[in-house]
This record gives structure tokens, sequence and C-alpha cells, in this order.
């Protein structure tokens, strides 16, 4: 028994990806100045629409846009019932999730009749994996190979993988260095005073929530049609609500909360090497990820009440001179 | 305007949410109560023989439940007034006993449920003592219970031999079984596959691990593709429900051989839209719920004494055992098949019996033996 800790690495990236898409897509409502709680549903219906677009189809990348429309819309209902409607965003987010819970299985049940998976009902798509075999590309792949370590971690991830690190960097360009993203961190900022310069707030919450929808629905459609191929009920399990913690431990920031999705991924991957290569007993186990979520939250949240206190002692000093 | 339209769509986000999350559960206690006003007008029956409610989870698990289901539809056939009752999965569990109650109050004379409503049976039976109940996959104390009864599987006999076969069919000497969450039933498998393995092949080494859940097939496609690198087995076990679809998966993409169980998976797969999946599957280790239900019925319509105790079915029954298909036969040696066979005929006859978890002193003990195996 000897652990491949190269194929570990791997697998732990390829376990992150549903979940940098996860933190993604918070961190844009969160920069708006909005909190989602509603990415769990959304990307379960997400993981839903992309198998059924592709079985209806045919086509994998009709399955991919699929997912990603279906996590669009589901992200403009809760915009709108939110944002125009006035509802209570938690409520509405609560509401969301427990209909995504019931109402998946309930479409899937009107589709296929089946009540647990479309495992059996929907013809299987992959979303092609990125290797030497990969058309035009391929060559490329056939000399990162070579490198030592890297060029096994590297070759063979999903297409969503990559996807999911060129999102970061394009959503912390979005934020950063365009318009509209000044415009998001404004609104989040104080949505009154981005109001009195002339920025509709609204809108800019339904872009919010688009950009989050797409996210989700590249997550969804990571977890249906790319790690496994079919839709299962309650198949998220979870990920949506590490994803926002994820982003929260990083305080909204992009390639912070990568780097945080990427510690959740690595520790859910760490739990299952010990399952497998050690005799600690099975729930212990299953707890590392959610205990790793909580002493991270728990780390973060210190460290910023401490830097919160030095600011305020600073200033306090400054009052007395 | 603004809050005419709030509070409409609040309404309707939550008569969504709460119509769908109920959907989860098909048949809600509404339709239920029709069902007396129905009976009264069509008494053309054939004779009825007794009123039965099948409480389940969900059908369309593809296993359990529904070869439950299955020998409802005969029961029905034969005479017996049988309603399936979908109560929805765990997150439904406090309402469990409300279900349980409408069905008794509708005047159902035995209500079936598997192990997860062992606790809400025990709890309401002496309420209804002139109802009878009776629980399958479970084995619990029915002392003071004289109106119910239990049917529990040998699920270590069937794993026992397909652990043989998995034995057999591994080249690199290590097998794994990977199980949703672990209980006592669940333990009784893996026991049984363990035994198996051991007696084919002493030194042959099994893996066991835990998904974490009956519906998270990433996580068991994870742990597959983690046991074939790091362990290098090559024959998975799956008793896993929903989650073993990722099994299946991680079995096609290493090109190593899967166990199904409960019920023939090969042939749910060569039906399905990706017959290519079922080429992996070599047997299917089967619980036969529905044959064990109409056994049972049997007995009680021929007046048998059977309240207030418990039977624990097993290949001597035919109630569980293993696919015997032609993928089975082509792809696993003469050999092999034929001495599955003489030991599944060695223990029908008493002559071989198989450890059970149920044999263990206590859980620590059982800890120490699946670790052992690896």
């Amino acid at each position: 028994m000897s652990i491949d800790w190269v194929a570990f690495i791997a697998d732990a990236i390829r376990l992150s990806t549903p979940l940098i898409f996860a933190a993604l897509a918070a961190l844009i409502c969160r920069q708006a100045g909005m909190f989602n709680m509603g990415l769990e549903g959304m990307i379960l219906w997400s993981a839903l629409g992309a198998v059924i677009c592709a079985h209806y189809s045919g086509s994998m990348w009709i399955g991919l846009l699929g997912g990603i429309a279906v996590g669009l819309v589901s992200g403009l209902i809760i915009a709108f019932a939110s944002i125009s409607g006035k509802a209570d965003l938690y409520l509405t987010c609560i509401a969301f999730n427990l209909a995504a819970t019931g109402g998946t299985v309930f479409v899937m049940y009107l589709l296929t009749g089946e009540k647990s998976t479309t495992a059996g009902a929907f013809r299987s798509y992959q979303i092609p994996n990125l290797g030497p075999d990969t058309p035009i590309i391929g060559g490329l792949f056939k000399l990162i190979e070579k490198i030592p370590v890297i060029g096994r971690i590297i070759s063979g991830q999903s297409l969503l993988t990559w996807l999911a690190l060129l999102s970061v960097v394009l959503v912390w360009v979005l934020l950063k260095k365009t318009r509209l993203g000044l415009r998001i961190r404004a609104v989040g900022e104080n949505p009154h005073a981005a109001e009195s310069v002339g920025i509709s707030v609204p809108k800019v919450g339904y872009v919010s929530f688009s950009i989050c929808g797409v996210m989700t629905g590249l997550s969804g459609a990571f977890l249906s049609m790319s790690f496994v191929t079919f839709f299962m009920k309650g198949m998220a399990n979870g990920r949506g609500y590490i994803g926002l913690s994820a982003q929260n431990m990083a305080n909204g920031e992009p390639i912070g909360s990568a780097l945080a999705s990427l510690l959740f991924g690595f520790c859910q991957e760490l739990s299952t090497t010990m399952k497998n290569q050690t005799t600690f007993p099975t729930e212990f186990l299953e707890m590392i990820p959610y205990a790793a979520t909580i002493i991270a939250l728990g780390i973060t949240g210190m460290l910023a009440i401490r830097r919160r206190r030095r600011v305020e002692s600073g200033q306090a000093a400054a009052k007395e001179e | 305007m603004n809050k005419k339209l709030t509070s409409i769509l609040l309404a309707s986000t939550m008569v969504l949410s709460l119509g769908l999350t109920a959907c989860g559960g098909e048949k809600t206690p509404t339709t239920e109560s029709k069902a007396p006003t129905t009976e009264s007008q069509a008494p053309v029956e054939p004779a009825g023989k007794g009123k039965i409610a099948y409480i389940v989870g969900n059908l369309g698990d593809k296993s359990f439940n529904d070869s439950g289901e299955r020998g409802m539809e005969t029961l029905r056939s034969e005479g017996w007034d049988v309603k399936t009752i979908e109560t929805g999965d765990a997150s439904n569990a406090d309402k469990y006993n409300d279900y349980i109650r409408d069905a008794l109050e509708q005047g159902y004379e035995y209500l079936v449920a598997s192990s997860t409503y062992t606790g809400n049976f025990l709890e309401i039976a002496p309420e209804y003592p002139d109802q009878k109940f009776l629980v399958f996959d479970d084995s619990p104390d029915l002392t003071g219970h004289d109106n119910v009864s239990y049917i529990a599987y040998a699920q270590n006999e069937g794993s026992y031999l397909v652990g043989m076969m998995a034995a057999g069919m591994s080249e690199t000497g290590t097998v794994a079984v990977n199980v949703g969450m672990e209980n006592p039933v669940i333990n009784d498998f893996v026991t049984g596959f363990i035994e198996g393995v051991k007696a084919k092949d002493p030194n042959c080494k099994v893996v066991t691990a835990a998904c974490g859940s009956w519906s998270d097939p990433v996580i068991m496609k994870n742990l597959c593709l983690d046991q074939q690198r790091n362990n290098n087995a090559d024959v998975f076990y799956q008793v896993a429900g929903g989650s073993g679809d990722g099994l299946f998966e991680a079995a096609m993409e290493t090109g190593t051989w899967a166990i199904g169980v409960d019920s023939d998976q090969y042939q749910t797969y060569k039906d399905s839209a990706n017959p290519e999946k079922a080429d992996v599957i070599l047997t299917s280790m089967l619980k036969e719920v529905g044959n064990s239900f109409i056994a049972f019925f049997h007995q009680v319509e021929a007046g048998e004494a059977v309240w207030g105790q418990g039977v624990t079915l097993g290949l001597a029954d035919n109630a569980v055992g293993y696919v015997d298909n032609a993928f089975f036969q082509e792809m696993v040696p003469q050999e092999l098949r034929d001495e599955m066979a003489g030991v599944a005929d060695k223990v029908k006859s008493g002559e071989l019996k198989i450890k059970s978890y149920f044999d263990f002193a206590s859980e620590a003990e059982y800890m120490d033996y699946v670790n052992a195996a690896k």
C-alpha cells in the first residue's frame, strides 16, 4: 500500500472544481451586497438541466449550454423575487433550495419515470478531459506530460476544471478592472451612495445574479456531465454551501476564494484516501471537510477581528495625540 | 404594486416548495383519504383476503423497494387489497408516524415497512393491538409485541458467494466493498463478503469504505479510483444504493469489474439508454424482498402463527442469491461458477454456516475484523 500523491493532488483539483465555481458564484453576489444561499438549489437544477438538454439534443455541448441556461434562469428567479419583488433574500433562497430538492425529483419523474437517478433513462455524455488525445492541443499535452509531477496533474483534467481556473481570472478582472465590476462593488459597499450617482441598483443586482447563475450552471454541469455522467437526486450534497463558506473565508476575493475551495477539495480527497488507507472510523473522516470549514472560518474570523482591533487602537491613539 | 407582487410571489414560492417537496413522497395524505370512498363504490375486488399497506420511502430505487413492490403486485393479483404509501426520504422522518397512523385509521389490517420504520412500528403497535405490523430487513426484539413480526435476510450468505467470485476474478489480489453508510444490515453484507473472499483466497485483500451517503455518486467514484490506484483493487462490490452508480462508472473508467446489489443491475443497465455500462457488472447479489412478502402472506392466509416472532431468510429460502446470466457465464470461468454453486448447496443444506455481523461480540471486534482484511 503506497499512496500516489501526484494523483492525489490531481483528484483534489478535480473535486475542487464544482466548489470553485460555487465560490465564484457566491462572491459575485456578495460583492453586490447580497448573500446568496440559494446556490445549492441552483447547482441542483443546473445538474439536472444539463443532462436533460444533453439527452434530448444528443449533444454534450448543448447539454453544457443547457446547464448554464438553467443556472442563469434560476439565478434570475431569485433575483426577481428579492430585487423586484422585494422579498427577503434569505427566505427566498431557503424556499428555492427546498423547491429544488423536491422539484428536481419531480421533473426527473415526469420525464423519465425515475425518482432516484437518470443513469438508466438518459444517455450519458461526458464533457471531455483535456489530455494527449484531445484534438488540436493534444500535442501540447504530450509535451506537458513529460514534465515530472506537474505533467500528470495537469494532463487529463476536465475542460471544466480549466474553465474554472479561467473563471477565477475573469471574475478578478471583471471586479477589479472593469466599469461593471466597479459598479457591482459600489452597490455592494453602499447601495444608496451608488444610487445617488446614477447607478441602477436593481440592474446591477440582476447582472450579478446572472453571472452567479452561469457559475452555478458550470458547477452543476461538472457534477452531472463530467465527474459522473448522470443526475442523481440531491447530488449537490452541500457543495453550494461549501462554496459559500469558501468565499466567506477569503472575504469575497476571487483568488482567495479559489484557494479556499482548493483547500476544501483537498480535505475531501484526504478524507477519501484516509478511508481507504487508514483504520480511522469513517464517521470521523467524513467530518474532515466540514470541520475544516468551521476551523477555517473561525481562524479567518479571528484574524479579521484582530485586524479591526489594531485599526481601532490606532485610531484611538491618534485621537489622544 | 410592488407589495402585491411580493406577496403573490412569496405565496407562490411557498406553495411551490411545499408542493414539490411533497412530490418526493408522491402520494400525499390528501390523496390517501380518497381511498375509502372509491373502495365502497367498487366492491368487485376478487374475494378480499385482507388489506395491506406497504410503506416505503420512494419507489423507483431499482432494487430494494421496487422488489418489494413487485411482491405486492403479485399479492394484489391474488386478491389482497394492497396500497403502497410513499413517505419520502429521511427528511420527512417527522411525518412517518402520521403516515402510519393514517393507514391504521383507514382500516389497513397489515402494515409492511422496512427497517427504517422499525422504531415507528414498535412505538405505535401497542396502541392498535388488532392490526398487524411486519418489519422487513431488520430483526428487532419483539418481546411484548404480539402483533409485530419481522423478516430478516441472510445477506451474509449471498455476499459470501459473490465474495468468492470476486477473489476468483481478481488478478491483483485486492478487492473492494464500498457501502453507503454503515449500519448492522450493511455490515452484515461486508462480513459475508470478506468471509467469501478469504475462503476462496486467504491472501486476497479486501478494502472496505463507506461513502457517507446513499446519493453521492461523485464521492463514491472518487473512493473507487483511489482504491484502484493505491490499493490495486480490481473488483468492486457496491452496497450503496444510488451512490453505487458512481462505482460502476469508476469500474468502466479503470477497466475493472463491479458487482451489483439487491436486484439484477446488469439487466437494468442493459435495458437502459447506456447499455455499455452493464458490461462491467459480473453479477449482482440478490435480495428477493418481494418473494419473501408473497411467502409471508401465504403463511398468514394459511392461518399459521407468524406474529410476535420473526424469521431470517437465506439461500435455502431463495430469498438471497446471485444473478446467473449469460454475461456471468461468459466472463466467469466454469470452475469458479461450479465452486460457487457447490458452496451455495452446502449453505442451503446447513452444512456450511456463514459468519454474520450479528456473531460479533462488539462493534470494536467487527472493526478489527474489517481492518485486518485490508
